[in-house]
């Protein structure tokens, strides 16, 4: 009987708990610090859901998309559109119909997309993006064009976040936010341990062995796409609703590139990357907004962090995890066992 | 009676590359739990003839029959399905994937579990105590959990060839399953493979070079040169064939 070999750190489930929980008993003593920095903590929290889909597709599936913000403006212009001619003020209907947006677009641009793979997917889902991008922006009297639809606080359950004041509004949305994201990180968790997931890796891994072990990569892929549209469209949704005007920036290509990036520092190849990921960069963003030169800062660091660490900031915290002093028992008694077999 | 014992029949098959006749009129037919060899000199089609069986190419002409069924201009995916799997000639596994997941990974294609999205790999225990049973057969327990880059190059073919395994197959393709792989070891590695398949009776080609290897574990010879068959038979047989002494000999 071969003994399966336990989930790496940030792999496992109890590392998404854990991470869910500091995260949550961390956001009082960030906002207590500084409401800048509780409010980056919301950002973070809204946009590590559209980084754990977008990380589906690159980190498990290997297919970069530079278009992303594609599902990011479904998801806010379908919130716009359900207020702006329907007056509802649902997030359940606004998630629901920028969810059903997505889709029908994935469903759409999925089937031929996904027959590319590496700069020809990236360049192809950049493209299309932008045409939509272009849509909102031209097409100005349904979107708005560059002043956008303004959409009001929504209410969820039929509780309204209208008429709350500052603090409590951030509080509320930051845990309602908090709650989505573990509910949606959990999904993502078993999908990507699931057979479906072992196959998105195979997948990713070698796409001409996945061929000749009867997988079929085109629906691999396909499926990845479709999931990785609803994390976005999600982000999108809720960016609606927490700025409260939906423009044709969310699906510029701009976005696109931070949620790459945002990925990227967390780490591509851990579960949790794209969390963390998503944490350090609106933190960074936050701390750095304070200089005159902030752009130039923040791009300073983030490089520095990239260079130094290629897997992302879960790199560190890896390395890290495997010298405490528990955790090293374990790895030296393994060791051990494994010379005198 | 005959149709049942025979698991492939390949008929007049040919495949040029331009002006290269690769396959140029080859036939032969495989009976059920036969271990096979197709040996030749470079560029003899050997390699061309498994991409060909595996639906890796089509061929030009000719006919492919697996288990009574034409299946020359199917897709890999679906000869699959049917029950011809196969190896290739440079290891080819997931890197990235330990060699536990590599083989639990064909496990769960051929029981169709990719479709299952939300629950946990752990949870299908037919699938895994299936993997770790192959694992054992092939003799990979000391290596299960590493990656395919971590262990040696032999244990490398071994992985690629138990993935191939574990689909199942009613017919293994395996292309130079020792190539590359030290003297020493070559033998080690036949052993189990052989153990593996004569276990479970499959049907199986084995493209190889080394003659050693040929005559010790296989039952018949198909001997192709410049696309063709060039003879076949029992390893005595083509021992004491002339025309294969001159072509390998000159």
């Amino acid at each position: 009987m071969v003994t399966r070999i336990p989930r790496r750190f940030g792999d496992d489930l109890n590392s998404l708990l854990a991470l869910i929980a500091v995260l949550a008993l961390a956001y009082p003593i960030a906002y207590s610090l500084s409401p800048t920095i509780g409010i980056a903590f919301g950002y973070a929290a809204t946009w590590a859901i559209a980084a754990l889909g977008f990380n589906l597709l690159f980190g498990y599936t290997g297919l970069l998309s530079f278009g992303h913000a594609l599902f990011l403006g479904l998801g806010a212009y379908a919130a716009g559109f359900v207020y702006k001619y329907t007056g509802i003020k649902s997030l359940e209907v606004w998630l629901a119909a920028g969810v059903a947006a997505s889709l029908a677009v994935a469903a759409v641009i999925g089937p031929i997309v996904v027959r590319y793979t590496r700069i020809f997917f990236a360049i192809l889902m950049l493209a299309i993006a932008q045409v939509f991008w272009s849509l909102y922006y031209k097409f100005y009297w349904i979107t708005g064009g560059t002043d956008g639809i303004k959409v009001p606080r929504a209410s969820i359950l039929g509780f309204s976040l209208e008429g709350l004041d500052f603090d409590t509004y951030h509080h509320i949305y930051y845990y309602l936010v908090l709650t989505l994201l573990a509910i949606l990180a959990y999904i993502m968790w078993r999908i990507v341990n699931s057979p479906f997931g072992l196959a998105l890796k195979a997948v990713r891994d070698n796409e001409e062995r996945a061929k000749f072990i009867g997988l079929s990569v085109y629906k691999m892929r396909l499926y990845a796409f479709l999931i990785s549209a609803v994390y976005a469209s999600i982000t999108g949704t809720i960016t609606a609703m927490h700025s409260r005007l939906v423009t044709p920036d969310i699906a510029y290509w701009l976005t696109s590139g931070k949620l790459v990036f945002l990925t990227l520092l967390g780490g591509t190849r851990v579960f949790i990357g794209p969390i963390i990921g998503s944490y350090a960069y609106h933190l960074i963003e936050s701390i750095a907004m304070k200089f005159v030169y902030w752009q130039l800062v923040m791009g300073l660091l983030i490089a520095v962090i990239v260079i130094a660490l290629p897997g992302g900031i879960m790199q560190l915290l890896s390395k890290v995890f495997e010298w405490l002093p528990s955790r090293r028992e374990i790895t030296e008694k393994e060791v051990i066992e494994a010379k005198i077999k | 009676m005959v149709m049942e014992m025979e698991v492939l029949r390949v008929i007049d098959v040919k495949k040029y590359f331009g002006g290269v006749r690769a396959l140029d009129g080859v036939s032969f037919t495989i009976d059920r739990g036969e271990i096979v060899a197709i040996v030749g000199p470079n560029g003899a089609g050997k390699t061309t003839l498994i991409n060909t069986i595996s639906g890796y190419i089509i061929p030009d002409q000719g006919q492919i029959i697996f288990m009574g069924h034409d299946v020359t201009r199917l897709s890999p995916i679906e000869r699959i399905r049917m029950g011809i799997a196969r190896s290739f000639q440079f290891a080819n596994v997931f890197d990235n994937m330990s060699v536990y997941e590599n083989i639990l990974s064909a496990v769960i294609s051929r029981k169709g579990y990719t479709r299952n999205l939300l629950n946990v790999v752990d949870t299908f225990e037919d699938a895994i105590a299936e993997a770790e049973e192959i694992i054992k057969l092939f003799g990979l327990e000391d290596v299960a959990h590493f990656y395919p880059t971590e262990i040696s190059y032999g244990d490398r073919k071994l992985v690629d060839v138990a993935i191939a395994f574990a689909l199942n197959p009613k017919l293994l393709l395996m292309d130079e399953p020792t190539s590359g792989v030290a003297t020493k070891e070559k033998d080690a590695i036949m052993q189990k493979i052989t153990k593996a398949i004569r276990g479970r009776g499959v049907t199986s080609i084995i493209v190889e070079h080394d003659m050693d290897i040929v005559f010790r574990y296989t039952d018949r010879i198909i001997v192709m040169h410049q696309g063709k068959v060039l003879a076949e038979g029992k390893p005595d047989e083509i021992l004491q064939n002339d025309e294969v002494k001159r072509v390998f000999m000159g």
